[in-house]
């Protein structure tokens, strides 16, 4: 019977339907992509951070002092060989990066431009040094061979001046690979072009721009430059390394030195997109709201139509909850085909979103189809149609 | 045993501010295959005599007993579980739900029994009435006339003790009028169902046994047809 009677009021159960339609699309989008980024954050933290844990600090000297507060808490292991020479197990590897800001030029198109410089090289201490930043998550670079031949020419000595430019400055200067680029009165060739580091999304190499080198040259550090050195570490698997880091910090930020875990970069990449889905939250919930408006206006119109019926309905015997349950029945029904389309158009949307944000986020969002969102939506749906056919009007 | 006994019925409505009494103590009594109908002028309160007879709403004072039930005890549901068991209605503007066919709408008392093979009892009373074939037809699809025959199968779709019908011809010509009458006569005869009809054509009403004539909510008259026609 109730279906039999939607039959003719199907145009404004349809009105009906594309309002809570819309308003579903939307909170399921937003609260999809919301769980996929949180998701992402917490899958790609240590890619983002392509470390187990980052040191920083502004002056070269701080690195010394790493190494006894270490060695406390991961200390090095040594060994006697049969022939007498020492073995020095460390349960850390680590790279120094050393970046700083200088003008750069390319001298093909006369163009000048403010740039990061960034090199890195294996660290001193506890015998962890290696050069094999990013340990997770890796370089994006073409020609992708060029990262081999980078690779190879840090132990070249001397090393041949050759350079890795970020793809957005050569861009702006119309650089090809095998130009060459001037840092400080050196001149480099670029062997190849950054798309992608980790952690860096690619806003944020807009805003500054990163030209790699194998060496920094003599006089390219002048006295009262900003530097900042930034110590990349990977320890053995079996180490905890947030244990490390919370037994170490307060000694670590005593002297200067920050320091930044994947569960913290976790925290705070989350706490910063936190705004971002935020704000999606409340386009939503608006969207929301214009879909309740709509729905509360379509239902006024349906029931105006539908006191007759229930007058007639009454007459005829009908008890107050079965004319009741006839119109609710259909508003509830439409309420939820309404909202399984909603939920189905916001998982489509969703899959979009990632793509429309992408560059301006640090990760890639992986889009799956997020259960909670989607039955969330569904039942806000269904309560709304329920609820307010009940409102009186 | 009685089917309807009424009794000092009355029924103020206020409105405003102001009382305005529309009854004023009526009292009848009809036995069951009665027919019966209440004449007056417009506006003397025979529509709301229906009303508060079949329960659809509730006297001042006073009381109705519809198949020895006293409905002023009971509660809207209940009341119109009994509309559902026992009364049909027939009204001037007809009253079909407009998003059912024909068909759905005679199998609507049926249903809200949850009375099974439903179709098929409305496609026969549909036939009975001469619209066997009309069934899938929607309400605007048909004329004034069909659709009060509807009407007429659907308020005898579950077999009524008692009819109730509000001035049935009130918007039909006279030709349409004589086939819907012809035809609530021989299904009200057929079921042996009492007959309560309110009417303006005293011709009509002189076709049931008893009329009753009411004036400003007053019973001015009341007496069977047979001493009338003398
Ligand atoms: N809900 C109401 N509130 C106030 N007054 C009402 C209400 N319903 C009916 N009345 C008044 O009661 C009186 C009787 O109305 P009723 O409809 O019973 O008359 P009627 O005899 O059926 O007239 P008609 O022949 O025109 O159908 C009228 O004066 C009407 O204005
Ligand atoms: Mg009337």
């Amino acid at each position: 019977m109730a279906w039999r009677d939607s039959r003719r009021s199907r145009q404004r159960l349809l009105l009906f339907m594309s309002a809570i339609v819309l308003g579903i699309a939307a909170l399921v989008a937003i609260n999809s992509f919301g769980d996929n980024l949180a998701q992402s954050i917490d899958d790609q933290a240590r890619e983002l951070l392509g470390a187990d844990l980052v040191l920083s600090a502004n002056d070269s000297t701080k690195e010394k002092l790493f190494y006894p507060l270490l060695d406390k808490v991961a200390p090095t292991t040594s060994r006697k060989l049969n022939n007498q020479s020492l073995v020095v197990t460390s349960p850390y590897e680590y790279t120094r990066e050393i970046s700083f800001a200088s003008m750069v030029s390319f001298p093909k198109s006369q163009g000048v431009r403010l740039a990061q410089v960034k090199h890195l090289s294996p660290g001193d201490y506890g015998g962890g040094g290696s050069n094999d930043y990013p340990y997770y998550g890796e370089w994006q670079i073409i020609p992708q061979s060029a990262e081999k031949l980078w690779r190879s020419n840090l132990h070249r000595a001397p090393k041949t001046n050759y350079a890795l430019v970020d793809d957005g400055l050569m861009i702006q200067f119309g650089a090809k690979v095998g130009d060459s680029v001037n840092v400080g009165g050196t001149s480099y060739k670029i062997i190849g072009r950054v798309l992608k580091t980790p952690g860096q999304s690619a806003v944020t190499t807009t805003v500054a721009p990163t030209v790699f080198l194998p060496f920094v040259a003599e006089g390219l550090i002048q006295r009262g430059s900003r530097v900042n050195y930034k110590y990349y570490f990977r320890f053995d698997t079996d180490r905890d390394v947030e244990k490390i880091a919370k037994r170490i910090g307060p000694a670590l930020e005593k002297a200067g030195v920050s320091y930044d875990t994947v569960e913290g970069r976790k925290k705070q990449t989350g706490r910063s997109f936190a705004d971002l889905t935020k704000y999606l939250s409340l386009v939503a919930f608006v969207a929301l709201l214009l879909g309740c408006v709509g729905v509360a206006s379509a239902v006024q119109l349906y029931v105006k139509e539908k006191v007759t019926s229930v007058a007639i309905l009454r007459t005829l015997g009908a008890s107050g909850r079965q004319a009741f349950l006839i119109y609710l029945l259909q508003t509830a029904l439409m309420g939820l085909i309404g909202a399984i389309i909603g939920a189905l158009l916001g998982s489509i949307v969703q899959l979009v979103l990632p793509r429309v944000f992408g560059n301006f986020l640090p990760i890639t969002v992986e889009t799956a189809l997020s259960g909670p969102a989607i039955l969330g939506g569904i039942g806000t749906g269904l309560l709304i149609s329920v609820l307010f056919p009940c409102c009186p009007y | 045993m009685s089917i309807l006994r009424v009794e000092n019925l009355t029924k103020t409505y206020s409105s405003g501010g102001r009382d305005l009494t529309v009854l004023h103590s009526v009292n009848f009594t009809l036995e069951p295959g009665d027919t019966f109908s209440i004449v007056g002028p417009s506006g003397s309160g025979k529509t709301t005599l229906l009303g508060l007879c079949a329960g659809l709403d509730r006297a001042s004072s006073g009381s109705v007993y519809l198949n020895d039930i006293r409905l002023d005890t009971l509660n809207e549901d209940q009341r119109a579980a009994i509309r559902n068991q026992y009364v049909g209605f027939i009204f001037q503007n007809f009253q079909l739900l407009p998003t059912l066919t024909a068909l759905e709408n005679v199998m609507v008392p049926l249903e809200l029994r949850g009375e099974k093979g439903a179709a098929k009892t409305a496609q026969a009373l549909l036939e009975r009435v001469g619209l066997g074939q009309r069934g899938h037809h929607y309400p605007t699809q048909l004329s004034g006339g069909e659709q009060q025959r509807v009407s007429l199968a659907r308020a005898f779709a579950n077999r009524p003790k008692l009819l109730f019908a509000d001035e049935p011809t009130g918007n039909l010509d006279a030709d349409t009028s004589s086939t819907v009458v012809d035809l609530l006569f021989e299904l009200n005869r057929e079921a042996g169902t009492t007959l309560v009809l309110v009417t303006h054509d005293m011709e009509l009403a002189a076709r049931t046994q008893r009329i009753i004539r009411i004036k400003g909510g007053t019973v001015i008259n009341d007496r069977m047809t047979e001493l009338l026609n003398d």
